[in-house]
């Protein structure tokens, strides 16, 4: 199917009524939480995952994409306003954003930001309709062992990009492939870590993990760091429409920003966060005043919005093609695919066109959607950034009880999920990235299964992986991309020895 | 021998810790061979690994400096963690109308700064929209009352 065909098929679904509904819902609660700093598009995504078993799952996709880039538009109001990222992906836009504000140009900052929001949206779904097609039929070509190279890939580039350093982040993703083995063995039916506790014979629910490590955890976290509650720079905000000086400073920002989100999204381990900072790293590069940046340069607002919701869109190409999550907040998606019974893989494209074009050609609605709800109802979001997080946290502690229990209507469960908390709030404490962990308890399961299925078919020759061609040059390129992280860390290691010794 | 990465030293001993628990219950799974795996070694080698990352933790807090540990209070831990066992130990017995004003009275005190009457009217408050929300409106099948 052409992308042409495949957005039109796209269409006819994302238009239907109760799917506008979802993306509506999806939107307005992705700009929720968005603004509101100290809850995430993850631990979000995770609640609403066993509620959307309801749903069908197309419309369960469209209202959890929703979730995602709707917090990309959200987080950079309260990063703005309050010089707080709402999101962690709209932390750089702080920097200048917030001196607009203090400069009473908060309108204009806002609305920068919604448009280059916007239109990074588009252009990102036009990049992921032309992309799927060809990237998923390379990928049914695939045997055993390239799949297994290729999540090695995946995950070996989600460590390498995560914040931290790569032996920390390795030994999450470890811990998070040990836990995924939790449960029955698929081959053998052999009960595995179970330690005889019957509800863990079908393993340990993704749902369970996602609202214990990015939910909980993350409460627990910013009550432990302390000094939530934010002061409002001004009370009245409203839509400011930017200058003709303005617009030429920040559409060629908004246009670059686009273009370096876009191709950072599809990266393992890309997503949102990385393609912000980049994008705002290049900014200040090319400018010919690097001075202005930091005191309020609009390009420093432009280039950054655009680039996270650009990435945060194009992150959904290797879901979709390859059926391997890029990210976390992929992994959920994954999840909500699994629940009804949607193998995620190459074929997905094929099998459920429906599925996949309509969550596709939706983004262009929910794009739409986002911008009038961002733009003229601004005011109504700034208003609940009053609510202390106090009063706020409780109950987002009661939603994950609740969303744990109603995966699996098992207060087993909700047990798990508190005890997942503690897990990953240590893990949080001690550097670790939660992120890595819950993509390793994805991926997991399907590295195991690639990895036995090419040891089957090979006799036990471990050599299978580099007579492979596909599967040959993925694991030269996981050496290469720890190699190239390792290096540096060496490096510096070396240097604050050094540093050490001369003190 | 002086602990000179405190993150480094927390988080690979917690990870030592894990992969140890993971190669103890799971010696007795049968490992297979490389052509014919049993469901123990892939698990077991995994594990090792994981071992060895912990470890190698470990080496580097000693050997490499590092930041101190961000401050540290057990109050919003125990609070969050015991709020949501409440939840699931009396969530089937009670119902909801005890369960979640209960989950958010403990939750709510992992602050110090809420008098006790606030905290009371803060957890009924949301116990009222969240049963609004996710019982009437959505229609989860969450037992209400106790004995349901």
């Amino acid at each position: 199917m052409s992308a042409f065909d495949g957005l039109a098929t796209g269409l006819a679904t994302a238009l239907a009524f109760h799917n506008l509904l979802f993306a509506l819902a999806g939107c307005l609660c992705g700009t929720l939480i968005g603004v509101l700093p100290g809850v995430g598009p993850l631990a979000t995504m995770a609640m609403l995952l066993p509620l959307t078993s309801y749903f069908p799952a197309e419309s369960a996709l469209i209202m959890l994409a929703g979730v995602y880039y709707g917090a990309q538009y959200g987080g950079s109001t309260t990063a703005i306003l309050v010089n707080l990222p709402g999101e962690s992906s709209s932390a750089i836009t702080c920097i200048d954003g917030h001196q607009m504000a203090r400069a009473g140009r908060a309108g204009v900052a806002l609305t920068v930001a919604a448009l280059a929001s916007f239109f990074a949206g588009c252009v990102a779904t036009l990049v992921i309709a032309g992309f799927a097609d060809g990237l998923s039929q390379l990928a049914v070509s695939f045997k055993p062992a390239d799949y297994f190279s290729l999540i090695f890939f995946g995950l070996i580039g989600a460590t390498a990009l995560s914040a931290g350093s790569m032996t920390t982040s390795v030994a999450a993703t470890l811990i998070g492939i040990l836990l995924g083995c939790v449960g029955t063995d698929l081959y053998t039916g052999i009960q595995r870590f179970t330690l005889g506790i019957r509800p863990l014979a079908a393993g340990i629910d993704f749902v369970c993990l996602a609202i214990g490590v990015f939910g909980l955890a993350e409460i627990i976290a910013n009550l432990t760091r302390g000094a939530m509650d934010q002061t409002l720079l001004s009370r009245h905000v409203s839509g400011q429409w930017p200058t003709a000086e303005d617009w030429r400073r920040a559409w060629p920002a908004a246009l670059r920003g686009t273009a370096i989100g876009s191709a950072l999204g599809v990266l393992p381990g890309g997503g949102a966060s990385l393609g912000s900072f980049a994008a705002y790293a290049v900014e200040r590069r090319i400018t010919r005043d690097p001075s202005r940046f930091g005191h309020g340069a609009v390009e420093g607002v432009a280039a950054p919005e655009a680039a996270n919701n650009a990435a945060a869109q194009t992150s959904f190409i290797p879901m979709l093609t390859l059926g391997i999550p890029a990210n976390a907040v992929m992994a959920v998606m994954i999840g909500a695919l699994m629940i009804h019974g949607i193998v995620p893989g190459p074929d997905i494209l094929v099998k459920r066109p429906d599925v996949a074009w309509g969550l596709i050609a939706s983004m262009l609605v929910g794009n739409l959607m986002l911008l009038v709800i961002n733009l003229p109802l601004i005011g109504l979001w700034v208003s609940l950034l009053r609510v202390p997080y106090r009063v706020m946290f409780p109950a987002i502690v009661l939603f994950c009880s609740i969303g744990a229990f109603s995966s699996g209507y098992s207060a087993f469960e909700v047990g798990l999920t508190a005890l997942l908390a503690v897990v990953g709030f240590m893990l949080i404490w001690f550097g670790c990235s939660p992120a890595s962990l819950a993509l390793g308890f994805i991926l997991g399961p399907m590295l195991e299964e690639q990895f036995r299925r090419a040891m089957i078919l090979s006799r036990g020759d471990l050599s299978t992986f580099f007579t492979h061609p596909v599967s040959a040059v993925l694991l030269a390129a996981s050496a290469l991309v720890s190699a190239s992280v390792l290096l540096p860390t060496l490096g510096r290691a070396r240097r604050e020895a050094f540093a050490d010794e001369t003190r | 021998m002086k602990i000179r990465n405190p993150s480094d030293f927390g988080a690979g001993l917690l990870i030592t810790g894990i992969s140890l628990a993971f190669l103890v219950t799971g010696q007795s799974l049968p490992q297979g061979t490389l052509s014919e795996m049993g469901p123990g070694w892939f698990p077991r080698h995994v594990a090792l690994l994981a071992l060895l990352a912990g470890i190698a933790l470990v080496v580097r807090s000693l050997a490499r400096s590092g930041h101190p540990l961000p401050r540290f209070r057990i109050r919003p831990l125990l609070a969050v963690a015991a709020a949501v066992f409440a939840f699931a130990v009396c969530i089937n017995r009670f119902g909801f109308v005890i369960a979640a004003p209960l989950t958010l009275l403990i939750a709510s005190l992992a602050v110090t700064d809420t008098r006790m009457r606030v905290r009371l009217l803060i957890a009924l408050m949301i116990s009222l929209i969240a049963a609004a929300i996710f019982i009437g409106a959505l229609g989860l099948s969450i037992p209400l009352w106790p004995g349901q």
